[in-house]
């Protein structure tokens, strides 16, 4: 058949100056034959020394790679377009990445998957993912991507274990309480895959490290479990360009996604304000099942290992809901806002601001009208007239209490407030002292300026002052 | 060995690598005679992983480019790339998938800007190169 073969430019000092020759062939190899044996000096950059084809040269019949066809059987037709085009790559990647028969045995079972393969793997292995938050979303994607062979995981949490961490958090184990999360992480996911490398990041992420920590890694993993580091990991990512793998989790229901301001909206676009201090409860203040953390950080660990294979349709532009109560899984469509403040064209948000000012989590409440757990004893112990205030929900007033306190729960606040007394010194409490500030910010406006929080809610309480009142 | 490149197209290249940073860009380097640069395109980074240290040219972007360099009587004389925070020496991966007959001119990038400029020359086995010396004109 006669086909026209292309050469380019830069070997056609092989060809007699020649780009494009013609000649007869019954298929590629035939073709490729021809073309060696009437410019010999061209053979050897097109094949190796066994007479292979070389890897990093391609073959294209009409714009289609012949390896997606019967390669060098390839069949002719006349007029067919042959294209010899150099696989131009490259890059400081160490390119030494390979494995010992126990990693190949650990991994079989990615490797046998065309999805993944040894290609695949090896992209996994050179990956590098930071995890924010080794809480509930932070350990099971850690544990996974560990296990899955993503050859360096930092993880960042400044944190202890708590007992009350232990009924989601399965990494960690009853006598790890009171120790670094980090460093427990890091000793169980080297336990789960010692051919990785574990880095800790045992701080608090605050815009004058987070640009630096960031950069680091190929792709953040959102762990955290408050509004303010939540914007700061959103804002770094759009700074640096990194995907964020989203997921939050509240009660029974979980929402993931994969902010990457390069393809696709950011968390901004979807929320561009915080919500009012103390309106979205924490998993601290209103619960959370403890498994369900364990299914969206398992989605975050999957996005992840996506985006590093480079396969599949990540969860950009794309808001998936869970609901563990209904068992049900829905997805909304999430768009680019064009007046975004951080990745819109005409961003307002250049660089890392105060997140927790941004967030109204500094103003909460001012000193003065806040008391540690052991000045409110001294007070107690002094007998001085004061009232303890518990606005709590009745399930929780029930599980424990400031000795004497009055009962009214936040959302009954303001039709009950007349129980109280404007001249009284009061001292409110919760769980953790977000839902009393608010209550707090309330009774002061509404004339009850001897009102003030209990500083760390009755957790605090229980830690500093009262250790024999049942803790949850 | 030398290959000679006008400022004004090495400033292209370095603001090319810096407006990729931290990842890796790439690109081509037309010439008409050999080893003088008339030209720098830009190619789009096609690796499917993270970009921090790979880059992928398209081969059919690549394709065209050639064609229309081809079509001008030019030719593609050498591959540009930068290293972001990483120095301006092939790296074993780049050698590994280097091609003898192009000049390759690595960037080095160290925190976001271009700096060290080299070019180097592969052997035909992949196992070491040498340094060409870059004659930047019109400066």
């Amino acid at each position: 058949m006669p086909v026209k073969v292309i050469i380019p430019t830069a070997l056609r000092q092989h060809t007699n100056d020649e780009d494009e020759l013609s000649l007869n062939a019954r298929t590629v190899g035939d073709a490729l034959k021809e073309l060696t044996t009437t410019f010999p000096s061209l053979s050897r950059h097109l094949y190796s020394d066994q007479g292979r084809l070389r890897n990093f040269i391609n073959i294209y019949l009409n714009e289609e790679d012949i390896r997606y066809m019967d390669g060098e059987s390839t069949q002719l037709k006349d007029g067919d377009t042959l294209m010899i085009v150099p696989a131009v790559a490259g890059g400081n990647a160490e390119s030494e990445v390979s494995f010992s028969s126990s990693e190949f045995a650990r991994y079989s079972r990615h490797l046998i998957m065309p999805e993944v393969g040894l290609e695949g793997q090896r992209k996994l292995k050179s990956a590098s993912v930071l995890i924010v938050g080794a809480g509930g979303l932070g350990t099971p994607s850690a544990t996974y991507l560990a296990a899955a062979g993503v050859g360096r995981i930092g993880i960042l949490d400044y944190d202890t274990i708590e007992r009350s961490n232990l009924h989601r958090q399965v990494l960690y184990s009853e006598d790890d309480v009171g120790k670094s999360k980090a460093d427990v992480a890091r000793e169980r996911l080297l336990r789960v895959n010692p051919n990785i490398s574990v880095e800790v990041h045992k701080v608090k992420l605050d815009s004058s490290n987070a640009l630096e920590i960031l950069r680091n890694y190929d792709v953040i993993l959102d762990g955290t479990d408050n509004f303010p580091t939540r914007y700061l990991v959103n804002d770094a990512c759009v700074l640096l360009g990194k995907p964020n793998v989203y997921a939050s989790i509240f009660r029974f229901e979980g929402q993931a996604s994969v902010f990457f301001a390069k393809e696709g909206p950011c968390y901004r676009c979807l929320y561009s304000e915080p919500p009012p201090p103390g309106m979205v409860p924490s998993c601290a203040e209103g619960g959370v099942l403890g498994v369900l953390p364990g299914v969206m950080g398992t989605i975050q660990a999957a996005e992840t290992i996506d985006l590093i294979l480079g396969k599949g349709r990540p969860l950009i532009g794309r808001l998936l809901l869970f609901d563990a109560l209904d068992m049900s899984f829905r997805e909304l469509k999430l768009k680019k806002n064009p007046k975004c403040s951080i990745c819109g064209p005409n961003p307002t948000v250049t660089r890392l601001i105060d997140y927790e000012a941004f967030c109204g989590v500094s103003e909460e409440i001012s000193p003065e009208f806040e008391v540690s757990p052991k000045t409110l004893k001294g007070w107690m112990d002094d007998g001085r007239d004061v009232v303890t205030l518990d606005v709590r929900e009745p399930f929780e007033h029930e599980i424990n209490q400031v000795p004497g306190s009055k009962f009214i729960p936040l959302a009954e606040l303001p039709e009950r407030v007349n129980e109280l007394n404007t001249a009284s010194s009061i001292v409110v409490y919760c769980h953790t002292g977000a839902r009393s500030a608010q209550a707090v910010r309330f009774l002061n406006s509404m004339g009850f300026k001897k009102a003030k929080n209990l500083k760390g809610g009755i957790r605090a309480w229980g830690n500093e002052v009262d250790p024999t009142i049942q803790m949850y | 060995m030398v290959i000679r490149i006008a400022k004004k197209i090495l400033d292209d290249i370095h603001a090319h690598a810096e407006s990729t940073y931290p990842e890796e860009c790439c690109g081509l380097l037309i010439s008409q005679r050999e080893k003088e640069v008339m030209s720098a395109v830009r190619m789009r980074n096609n690796y499917p992983g993270p970009k921090k240290d790979r880059y992928d040219i398209d081969p059919l972007q690549l394709f065209k480019a050639d064609r229309e360099v081809a079509h001008k009587g030019m030719t593609i004389t050498g591959i540009y790339h930068s290293h972001p925070d990483y120095p301006a020496t092939l790296s074993k991966f780049d050698l590994e998938h280097s091609f003898p007959w192009y000049s390759y001119v690595i960037v080095s990038v160290p925190k976001g800007r271009a700096g060290d400029t080299r070019s180097w020359v592969p052997n035909p086995e992949h196992t070491t190169a040498s340094e060409e010396k870059i004659e930047v004109l019109g400066d």
